[in-house]
């Protein structure tokens, strides 16, 4: 309660104020030594005293000079009154002439303080002593046109107002637009100037100007950099007073005047655009800047197939709304939806733009299920706050119920057709990673041609080559085996022999022969590398023959064989074992004789 | 001799043993790459597979993930550089196929595409069947068979084994020849790396290997081109379609 008395006491205050107050104007604030100037108070509202301030360094020549108005406009009273001096400078410098004090209504309230500068000599003295005298100098000092603009240091996207406004001291007689500024890497919106061409009085260093708005453009820039507004020019007509050819009486009575033509060009400025920070870049925000607010309602959450629904989304704010791109909600892809009915409200004005868009969807369901509409963020960058802002609409579930007319899904008698769809692709992406199975080797490192690859190539080879080699050296062996054998037979048989003739002084007759014949066997089975078992009596012949042994001498032995062989059941008695004995040497020895 | 044999040894098993060690690690970078690219978080999966890569191990399976996620960076050429480079260790994986004509879609040259001979087709074909070490291997056993049976041939006593182990011997020697020679052309095929992809925004493609001579043609980021020689860091690249012409080697990435 506290809180409102105070506020209300100072919107009464504040509205007191703006009717009242003291402005203090010169007719010229750049005054050669010796001239004079005149110095003007103005006082709006009811006037109590007046208190001007000390004139230091000023000789004052006249006043104080009073004047009083009364103006009735649509019933509002204005007073002002006018205090006037004309003062002229001691010597030279700059000076400030400190602010007159007034009491009004029973308050204290003082003007604006003047600087004027006093130049030694008169500036106009000056002037023609440098270069010859420049008349448009003069103009360029009463009439210019001033680029103001609401900020020089901006982000992307953000809003600046710019106004061309024109100052000026002197009567136009008629004006044109040259050439209106293109306002490269920014987008621009006109503020509209109805209404407002009246001229307005504004107090420039202390000299008073009429000032007129020509042009007021909102302007966000597109890009950053460094981004020039460029200059607005003018062609004007002005009247100026002529002194010069004041010939007749009247015009030296009312003065005369000639019209001069004078273009007048605006300064340009820089601003300076800096990017929207990257730092906490929302993946929602598609370069809104500004202040938004976004809002959506839903007619219905429970409908039947088929039954519309409306979704309305509500993007208000001070930015570039129209900028707005219709927001790219996530609809469930079984909904039929149709492109959003799209309503702009925008004012554009000395404060920005502002407005409102509205979005409204119409979604039918097909299909009877449960699905979410889900929330739809938007995101935007505040340039005041310095941050990345995100509004969200909420999540809507929406719950369809099948239709009357809706077949279901389960067939309740069992012969309706369905009409079958191909299975709608939504999107397209890429397939997903693989989950594992890196069968991870090292690049460039093969088993083929690999040190281990060319091993097992040879070593096979060398292995076969190993085997033949072995294999002649067994075959070389095997034959030697059969020499040896052969060698050996002699030595064998006389081994048997001695065992016989221990049987014959023994007079073991039966063991004597079975020594004798294997001495006979085995040495012929050596000697001819036939096995005993296939050593016949006949091969025996065969083979004696192939050597060259006499018949006489075969017969010898094969009848020495018979005996061994029948003495093994029964006593011999046509051979003596002494003369088998003998004979078996002679035979040995001549066999052994023809082998070699 | 002995001891010479047991230090050998031991040092094979070492080395062995730091090898396994060493895959076992990058096997468990590349999972965590996996797991970071499933969150979404696209530039630490790249970080890991890079790794992974950049330390000379690789697989087909993982060029296939590091292409996909350059492409969900929206790097095209790394994208087709690795998913090509993945291509290659594994000609028939679908994925990969999918993925690479997913990323050529982006492409901004469309370059008709010249159809290979039947022949150099079908070569092609068979050559990818396998891996070149799974050449290798069905070319190292058969040549054991062969030499085996050569043995056989030559030891055996019986004249119908004999035979047989001769004809045998011979087919083998001609699959050892045809498995090998598959490998190796295998093997020269991946190792030539006689394909790039264009890097840079776009290039255009000179007359001859310097900058000052004129341009003929200009091919844009992810470009699959065939590299034909190369001088001076300036290679000699030839389009699908037939058109050749000289590039500076930055510029592109061979594979």
């Amino acid at each position: 309660m506290r809180q409102l008395i105070l506020i209300a006491i100072l919107l009464a205050t504040t509205a007191h104020i703006f009717g009242q107050k003291v402005s203090c104007t010169v007719n010229r604030n750049q005054v050669g030594v010796g001239e004079h100037f005149k110095i003007t108070y103005t006082i709006e509202g009811q006037a109590g005293t007046f208190v001007p301030p000390a004139f230091n360094n000023f000789r004052v020549l006249s006043g104080p000079n009073q004047s009083q108005s009364t103006s009735i406009v649509n019933g509002t009273v204005t007073n002002s009154s006018t205090v006037s001096y004309v003062l002229r400078p001691v010597k030279a410098g700059s000076y400030t002439i400190a602010g007159a004090k007034a009491q009004i209504g029973g308050k204290n309230i003082s003007s604006n303080p003047v600087t004027i500068t006093i130049v030694k000599g008169s500036p106009k003295k000056a002037q023609q002593q440098g270069k010859p005298k420049q008349p448009g100098n003069d103009i360029k000092d009463n009439v210019f046109i001033k680029l103001l603009v609401s900020k020089r240091n901006s982000y992307v996207g953000e809003q600046i107002i710019a106004t061309y406004k024109i100052y000026t001291r002197l009567s136009i007689v008629d004006n044109a637009i040259e050439k209106l500024p293109s306002f490269n890497g920014f987008y621009s919106q006109d503020i509209d100037q109805t209404g407002q061409g009246n001229l307005k009085p504004e107090i420039v260093n202390g000299v008073q100007f009429n000032t007129a708005i020509i042009k007021q453009v909102v302007i966000s820039p597109q890009r950053s950099g460094d981004l020039i507004l460029e200059p607005l020019s003018m062609d004007l007509v002005l009247r100026i007073q002529d002194t010069k050819r004041a010939r007749s009486v009247f015009d030296q009575f009312f003065g005369s005047y000639k019209d001069v033509r004078h273009k007048a060009v605006s300064n340009s400025v820089t601003i300076k655009v800096k990017k929207l920070p990257s730092t906490g870049k929302p993946l929602s925000f598609y370069g809104a800047v500004g202040v938004f607010n976004i809002q959506s309602s839903i007619d219905k959450q429970e409908v039947k197939t088929n039954e519309a629904i409306n979704l309305k989304i509500v993007l208000k704010g001070k930015g570039s709304v129209k900028l707005l791109k219709d927001p790219k909600l996530d609809f469930p892809p079984d909904f039929e939806v149709y492109d959003p009915k799209e309503n702009t409200n925008i004012t554009t004005s000395a404060a920005g733009v502002e407005g409102i868009k509205t979005f409204e969807y119409l979604i039918i369901p097909r299909h009877s299920g449960e699905f979410i509409i889900p929330a739809y963020s938007f995101s935007y960058y505040n340039p005041i706050r310095k941050k990345y802002i995100t509004s969200s609409t909420p999540e809507y579930k929406i719950n369809v119920l099948r239709g009357e007319n809706e077949p279901a899904n389960a067939s309740n008698n069992g012969s309706r057709v369905v009409s079958k769809k191909d299975v709608a692709l939504i999107g397209s992406d890429i397939r997903y990673i693989k989950p594992n199975g890196f069968n991870l080797k090292e690049t460039n490192s093969f088993y083929l041609g690999s040190v281990l690859f060319w091993i097992l190539m040879t070593v096979p080879f060398l292995v076969l080559c190993l085997l033949l080699l072995v294999r002649k050296r067994i075959l070389a062996a095997q034959k030697d085996v059969v020499g040896m054998r052969k060698r050996k037979a002699r030595k064998l048989a006389s081994k048997h022999l001695k065992a016989a003739e221990i049987h014959l002084q023994n007079n073991e007759s039966s063991k004597f022969y079975e020594e004798v014949f294997r001495s006979v066997y085995g040495f012929l089975s050596n000697k001819f590398n036939i096995p005993v078992a296939e050593l016949k009596k006949e091969r025996i012949e065969q083979e004696l023959k192939k050597i060259g042994v006499s018949e006489a001498k075969i017969k010898d032995l094969i009848s020495i064989l018979n005996a061994c062989e029948m003495a093994r059941y029964a006593p011999v008695s046509d051979l003596s074992e002494q003369q088998v004995y003998d004979q078996v040497e002679g035979l040995i020895e001549t066999i052994e004789g023809g082998t070699k | 001799m002995k001891k010479q044999l047991i230090l050998l040894l031991f040092f094979t098993t070492l080395v062995l043993d730091s090898e396994a060690k060493d895959n076992e690690y990058y096997y468990s970078l590349a999972l965590q790459g996996n797991e970071q690219y499933t969150a979404g978080n696209y530039d630490s999966a790249l970080t890991l597979y890079s790794k992974v890569v950049n330390s000379d191990f690789a697989s087909a399976n993982l060029f296939y993930n590091l292409g996909s996620t350059y492409f969900k960076l929206n790097q095209l050429a790394p994208s087709i550089y690795y998913l090509e480079k993945a291509q290659k260790l594994a000609p028939f994986d679908k994925d990969i196929a999918f993925n690479l004509s997913m990323a050529n879609d982006q492409i901004s040259d469309r370059i008709k595409d010249v159809p290979t001979p039947i022949l150099g087709k079908s070569a092609a074909f068979i050559r990818n069947l396998l891996s070149i070490d799974a050449w290798a291997i069905l070319g190292t056993l058969s040549f054991m068979l062969f030499i085996s049976l050569i043995g056989f041939y030559l030891l055996s006593n019986s004249i119908s084994l004999k035979k047989m182990a001769f004809f045998l011997s011979i087919g083998f020697l001609l699959a050892t020849i045809g498995t090998l020679t598959l490998g190796f052309s295998a093997l020269n095929y991946v190792q030539s790396e006689n394909q790039a992809i264009v890097f840079s925004g776009s290039l255009s493609v000179k007359s001859e290997p310097k900058q000052s001579s004129s341009d003929l043609f200009i091919v844009h980021e992810g470009t699959r081109v065939s590299v034909l020689e190369e001088v001076n860091n300036w290679v000699r690249i030839s389009l699908p379609d037939g058109n050749e012409g000289w590039a500076p080697l930055e510029e592109l990435k061979r594979y």
